[in-house]
């Protein structure tokens, strides 16, 4: 993974578009670990709300974050007019009722 | 007892994709989109999905989790499992018979801003072509102006036309082309330096050294 690089006579901007902006907010949050302890968590999802930055979940977060549009407005901040939105649901309740195992790629 | 290979470390695979819609809504252009993954082995046969056996030295044309193109997503609930991944472009008919749920991602167009779309844009969409794919990204106009058109293009650097509309990569987080900057003296106490990604086919004009390797491998 990408790290931010500096040093004395050269500061990186990094804006979106830029091809590391995305590596940037990949990065965990501070103190991960203690988050995920807390949560019992199930993942780290993208916050629409603060830029994309990640934040941890639980199972029941995690549910209500795909199906109840945060995930749609997340995509929207990160296409702006490119966006187009989905013919289908990506995303329905039966997904989720009962699973013992997700595998969900990003 | 399901599949227990949730607790496996994700491993580098690619599926052959398309790039992008064009503007008659045919998709064109083709590319390998390489991601980790950690699903079940039988449902990354079903989705298409290629081992990259070589991260080091990963296959020409493959991109490794660009922002664009993406591929799209299959999705299936099985009785205690739910499965979410990428697939092979060439198997999504099969997949929907099979009980798949196949999903676009939501761009299918590059965001290109070039002077005949987005004549007002801040930057232009310029690309070199690294290790078989025309890595992409916005250049600020005001770049352009600082370093002259002439040396754009002495650096391999193509300003996108419509013509590159499907086969141009963003963000891909590998491969990178390297990167070379150069100082530019402009009397007393105002020199500047500007850094741009190149080709490295090119022989660097007067001035300009490679301030950043390229990154080929993948991890």
């Amino acid at each position: 993974m990408d790290r931010i690089e500096s040093s004395e006579n050269r500061v990186q901007l990094i804006l979106p578009g830029d091809s590391e902006f995305n590596a940037t907010l990949s990065q965990l949050p501070p103190a991960w670990e203690t988050q995920v302890n807390a949560k019992g968590c199930f993942g780290f999802v993208p916050d629409a709300a603060a830029g994309g930055v990640l934040r941890a979940v639980d199972n029941f977060e995690f549910q209500d974050y795909v199906l109840g549009g945060e995930y749609e407005q997340h995509q929207q901040n990160l296409y702006g007019d490119m966006y187009i939105p989905p013919d289908e649901l990506e995303w329905v309740e039966d997904d989720f009722k009962n699973v013992e195992e997700f595998y969900i790629d990003w | 007892m399901g599949s227990q290979s949730k607790y496996n470390k994700k491993e580098l695979v690619f599926v052959p994709i398309k790039i992008g819609t064009t503007t008659e809504g045919v998709e064109a252009g083709a590319v390998n989109y390489a991601f980790w993954t950690n699903i079940p082995s039988p449902a990354r046969t079903a989705l298409g999905q290629v081992p990259i056996t070589t991260p080091e030295n990963p296959p020409l044309g493959t991109v490794l989790a660009s922002n664009f193109p993406k591929p799209r997503r299959a999705s299936k609930r099985d009785a205690l499992r739910y499965t979410s991944s990428f697939a092979s472009t060439a198997l999504l008919r099969q997949l929907k018979i099979a009980g798949w749920r196949i999903t676009k991602p939501r761009i299918t167009k590059p965001p290109l801003h070039i002077e005949a779309t987005r004549p007002t844009s801040f930057v232009h969409t310029v690309y070199v072509t690294f290790r078989s794919i025309k890595y992409a990204w916005q250049l600020p106009k005001v770049t352009i102006t600082n370093l002259t058109q002439a040396t754009v293009t002495a650096l391999g650097i193509s300003l996108a036309t419509p013509g590159d509309f499907d086969e141009l990569c963003f963000g891909a987080q590998a491969p990178k082309p390297p990167k070379a900057s150069v100082t530019i003296a402009d009397g007393v106490d105002n020199s500047k330096t500007l850094s741009t990604f190149y080709d490295p086919s090119v022989t660097l004009p007067t001035g300009w050294t490679e301030s950043k390797a390229p990154k080929i491998a993948f991890n």
